[in-house]
């Protein structure tokens, strides 16, 4: 099996949170229901997921059980994530973002509706790359603290209006050995 | 009206913004009489399906010359790339279809 392109992984995601049928699919994705029609087909086609009751869809968690490792392989995952990058590089480009004062708690914020892009090319000496990982770990522990309580939230939020959020860093020569590495 | 025929048709005529008859003969060599029945749904043969690509070809070339150097452009990448490159831009052009095909 290929590996799931973004739209059937949405609507994967959005079926495993309940069944649905295909009225309630396209609501929570915000697809439009021929598009979720076409994608349902494919996902049935390879057995990912099975019509239940009433019309609705739902996971089929026996041919998942087998190919959960294969959805959620690096080389699948990685498809993911370039897909993301893409959309993302692409929309913020295209439209760049809207950027507006808040105030929180008697602090005035810069507060960024999305999309929102920022690659920094910069040296970091040793106590700036020290604060730069405290402020990763924090971000590490804002999103273990989210992922526990969101399930109560999934209840009530649509799956399109998640926030889809990316960090990382390597280093400038590693990133282009694995450019030259790859033609 | 073959599905390859009808492709092909509606493609030449969007990127042509909807030409007339006069037009498309003069573009393609193809007589204004023949014109008409093929836009009518008369099978096209070979030659004058290669005529309308060809035409398609040259219209994105003079605003895109990648988009028409894409049949090159693969043969050139299968030529001269790594099997593991080629794979990723195939992989890439097969998603793109496929979400073409969904939406």
């Amino acid at each position: 099996m290929s590996p799931l392109l973004l739209i059937e992984r949405l609507v994967m995601e959005s079926l495993s949170r309940g069944e649905k049928d295909i009225k309630a699919i396209a609501e929570d994705t915000n697809l439009k229901e021929e598009v979720v029609e076409n994608i349902l087909k494919n996902l049935h086609q390879n057995q990912l997921i099975k019509p239940t009751s009433k019309g609705n869809y739902g996971l089929d968690f026996k041919s998942l059980s087998t190919e959960v490792h294969n959805i959620n392989s690096p080389a699948c995952v990685n498809w993911e994530v370039k897909e993301l990058l893409i959309a993302l590089a692409n929309s913020y480009f295209l439209t760049p973002p809207h950027r507006h004062k808040i105030s929180y708690q008697g602090m005035s914020l810069n507060y960024y509706s999305s999309p929102i892009l920022r690659v920094k090319k910069v040296w970091l000496t040793k106590d700036e790359d020290i604060i730069y990982n405290s402020l990763l770990n924090r971000l590490d522990f804002l999103f273990r603290e989210v992922s526990s309580s969101q399930k109560k939230r999934a209840k009530e939020k649509k799956s399109a209006e998640q926030k889809i959020i990316f960090w990382g860093h390597s280093q400038y020569d590693k990133l282009v050995d694995t450019i030259l590495a790859e033609v | 009206m073959n599905e390859l025929q009808a492709s092909t048709l509606s493609r030449y005529l969007e990127i042509h913004n909807h030409p007339t008859l006069k037009f498309i003969s003069v573009d393609t060599s193809i007589q204004i009489t023949r014109v008409f029945r093929i836009l009518n749904g008369h099978e096209m043969k070979i030659s004058e399906y290669e005529k309308f690509e060809c035409s398609i070809a040259r219209k994105l070339g003079g605003n895109n010359p990648q988009a028409m150097n894409i049949k090159r452009m693969a043969d050139k990448c299968q030529q001269e790339l790594s099997p593991r490159s080629i794979v990723e831009i195939s992989d890439l052009m097969d998603r793109k279809l496929k979400i073409k095909s969904m939406i």
